[in-house]
């Protein structure tokens, strides 16, 4: 049976245990060139870490195409009190600037 | 404990500190970053909003906080025009968000994803979670994934983050290592076990829909 499927073949992801931060980090490119020759040689022999490659894989798709995703029904900006609070923070924060250096 | 403020600030070395005579005038740093917040706002609401687990009043303090926050070091010129303003941004919201939660309740430092390998208890976990909402009740209004968002809400915020900075917001794995004030091997860690959590928790959720 193959390690990295249950009975029924779907994924089940369990890599192996030292091979976990770098199969997800080989998953975002955020490897470094060696250890990314290891890795991609060890999950070209190791159906587990295959599986958890694939599965890491799909997820960041589908994480990034979360993005841009937002609620249709929420405001895409601040509140009208909350821009008046940091405009008055702002003014605030100026004059303690322009007092400190007078 | 407060972050350090060094969480919150770039890369780039401090030194261009407000000096009389040396910056442009205060008014056009306030219309330069007027300018930030403009372009960057409604991505910082939404990243506000994905943190707290879709607390709009949360998010929208998170965001105010960050903005006045981003000023000050506006000011002290540690923003170097050019440079990367929305990762900057994120950097700060997060580093407030975190502080924000250590007001509440000390920092979870080391929460045991391993721990956690069934739905109903981390689920059971975050029941009692009131000062970033209740996932099943204000997250999942209306969102275009919600199998996505549910699996995120349930996962300890200090892994939610590392997803949300790195998978989502696309951030390096320095600035959010920075941003949380966490070495870089931590935020490796913490995203591939949150990884593996959130792909198990999906396919559970399509397997119990028959998607599977």
């Amino acid at each position: 049976m193959n390690p990295g499927r249950t009975a029924g073949g779907p994924p089940d992801p369990q890599p192996c245990s030292h091979m976990r931060n770098l199969v997800s980090s080989l998953s975002d490119g955020s490897i470094g060139r060696l250890a990314g020759w290891y890795t991609r040689l060890h999950v070209g022999g190791c159906p587990k870490c295959r599986t958890t490659l694939e599965a890491f894989l799909s997820l960041r798709v589908r994480l990034k195409s979360f993005e841009l995703a937002a609620n249709p029904s929420q405001e895409t900006s601040l509140t009208a009190d909350r821009r008046s609070n940091i405009e008055t923070a702002l003014d605030r924060i100026e004059h303690e600037r322009q007092d400190s250096l007078s | 404990m407060e972050q350090s403020e060094a969480g919150a600030g770039p890369k780039q070395p401090r030194g261009e500190s407000v000096r009389r005579g040396e910056l442009p005038e205060i008014e056009d740093r306030r219309a330069a970053y007027s300018l930030l917040v403009e372009t960057h706002e409604s991505t910082l609401l939404r990243s506000a909003r994905r943190m707290c687990n879709g607390e709009e009043d949360l998010a929208q303090d998170l965001v105010q906080d960050a903005l006045i926050r981003g000023y000050q070091v506006f000011l002290d010129g540690s923003f170097r025009e050019g440079s990367n303003a929305r990762a900057w941004l994120l950097r700060i919201l997060a580093n407030g968000f975190i502080n924000s939660y250590n007001h509440r309740k000390k920092w979870e430092a080391d929460c045991n994803l391993d721990n956690l390998t069934e739905r109903a208890h981390v689920h059971a976990e975050f029941a009692g979670d009131r000062e970033y909402g209740r996932p099943e009740e204000s997250l999942l209004k209306g969102t275009l994934d919600e199998p996505l968002m549910q699996a995120l809400a349930s996962l300890p915020r200090e892994y939610r983050i590392c997803v949300l900075l790195v998978d989502v917001e696309g951030l390096e794995y320095a600035d959010a290592a920075a941003a949380l004030n966490i070495p870089i091997g931590t935020v490796r860690s913490r995203l591939s076990r949150a990884r593996l959590h959130l792909y198990k928790l999906l396919y559970d959720y399509a397997r119990d829909r028959r998607h599977l």
